[in-house]
């Protein structure tokens, strides 16, 4: 009896051993691989798109039954706000409609003005629409995951486009799955000029909800309200996709809240940027250009 | 009592469900980086893993060993486009921290399970901000960590629930 105790003291002994080595272990390996993710960060990228490709299906399971709760919450409060909406989008129609008589005038003045000066006509896009199945806005962290990949055409550093404004750009990529970093990200940096001033700046992510507008000269002047779209530096990215408005002003450095909510997205446009002559599904970016 | 060996089949049922713990917390892995539409849930996702470490370690910790804690943490790392060890290297430490207070902590009531894991989540939160300002070798922002540390401590107790039903369901009571 005596001996079985203290053999089973002994094997508690081992186990709590080996449990403290195992745990020194990991923490050093999960250590080395950080400091490889720094060195080499090619070959992780490699692992990650191939991890999310086997992953891709199973995320877009989870969506679905997913996007179907979320349309369910949202129509039921819609229904409660229906009658004001309806007064609310008259009246935006006949706001619009004047829009589109002016937009109409001045694309007609544009075609007969580039015609006037014999201009090259910008390159034309092509999109990729995705559906987004993986949303991994941790805290350090802002990305998305879609569900297209090399497969469709996708490669890195792709514009990506909401309903409303650009969110992203793609840059890890699968054989069927894309990551995309959003403009809040901290890696995330992007070219862009202020519309009223026509100013240069970089849109660099802190992970806050309203990305910093970078390098702006100090005798700039911005104003809160100003619409802040992409210059088209650095070619990957067209020129005039609408980002955000400047929405504070905290030592003449501004803050851009983004046209698109971030964190509701469920389909984007990745734009495929690469010079095209002619094609059939090609047009121009709507709204984008000089 | 350890169950008597009778077979193939109970074999096989015994370890289909000691492995419950480990695949729910991969579930919520998932679950953190799929898109619900849901206001506050984004905050929320990151760290629905986080609460099933918590969980698991508490109340059977010997079928969440620290080899699938580590590789838990890789997974989600991978998941997510964070940097590569990360999360693996906050999750091995918070589990141990857990660990070691795990018996007084197993016998103490619901509420002091609430109070001690808003307390885990704010030690993995600033855990997780070191490592990242170390990585960029920057000062991290700490606003979002903060409130994400917040958010997770409020939505505690619905998840403990559901995973008192997944032990309740699959495991049988454990000797201490």
């Amino acid at each position: 009896m005596r001996s079985r105790e203290r053999s089973l003291a002994k094997i508690a002994a081992i186990r709590a051993v080996a449990q403290r080595f195992s745990f020194a272990l990991l923490v050093l390996a999960s250590i080395a691989i950080m400091m490889l993710g720094k060195v080499d960060e090619v070959l992780l990228d490699g692992v990650r798109s191939q991890v999310s490709d086997a992953v891709a299906p199973i995320l877009e399971a989870f969506s679905r039954p997913a996007a179907t709760v979320a349309e369910v919450v949202e129509e039921a409060r819609e229904l409660t706000a229906l009658r004001e909406e309806n007064a609310l989008l008259r009246m935006r129609i006949d706001e619009l409609q004047n829009y589109q008589a002016v937009s109409h005038r001045l694309e007609a003045e544009n075609r007969s003005l580039q015609a006037l000066l014999n201009y090259e006509p910008q390159m034309a896009h092509a999109f990729i629409t995705a559906r987004v199945i993986a949303d991994n806005s941790g805290a350090f962290v802002r990305s998305l995951g879609v569900n297209v990949g090399t497969r469709q055409g996708v490669a890195d550093g792709m514009a990506v486009l909401g309903g409303r404004g650009l969110v992203g750009r793609t840059v890890q990529t699968g054989e069927r799955s894309t990551r995309v970093l959003l403009v809040t990200d901290l890696n995330a940096r992007i070219p862009v000029i202020v519309e009223r001033t026509r100013q240069r700046a970089m849109l660099g992510g802190d992970n806050t909800e309203q990305p910093r507008l970078l390098y702006l000269p100090p005798e700039s002047d911005l104003r809160i309200g100003d619409r802040i779209v992409t210059s088209g530096h650095g070619g990957m990215i067209p020129p005039g996709l609408p980002i955000g408005v400047v929405s504070r002003l905290v030592d003449g450095a501004g803050r851009v809240e983004p046209f698109e909510d971030l964190s509701r997205l469920e389909y984007v446009r990745l734009v495929d940027f690469t010079p095209h002559t002619s094609g059939a599904m090609i047009r121009a970016v709507p709204g984008a250009g000089p | 009592m350890q169950p008597v060996d009778t077979g193939f089949w109970q074999k096989l049922d015994v370890s289909a469900r000691s492995s419950a713990p480990a695949a729910v917390t991969v579930v919520f892995v998932l679950l953190g980086v799929t898109p619900l539409q849901i206001p506050l849930y984004g905050p929320v996702a990151s760290v629905l893993p986080l609460i099933a470490l918590y969980y698991w370690v508490i109340h059977r910790p010997d079928l969440l060993p620290f080899s699938i804690v580590f590789l838990v943490g890789i997974l989600q790392d991978l998941l997510t486009g964070a940097p590569v060890g990360v999360n693996a290297l906050v999750y091995l430490v918070t589990s141990w921290l857990i660990l070691t207070q795990r018996r007084t902590l197993a016998a103490m009531p619901f509420l002091i399970l609430w109070w001690a894991f808003a307390m885990v989540a704010l030690l993995a939160g600033l855990l997780e901000w070191a490592v990242y300002s170390a990585i960029y070798a920057e000062i991290m922002p700490v606003r979002p960590a903060a409130y994400r540390v917040l958010v997770t401590a409020s939505v505690y107790p619905i998840l403990a629930g559901v995973l008192h039903l997944v032990q309740r369901g699959f495991l049988a009571p454990q000797r201490n």
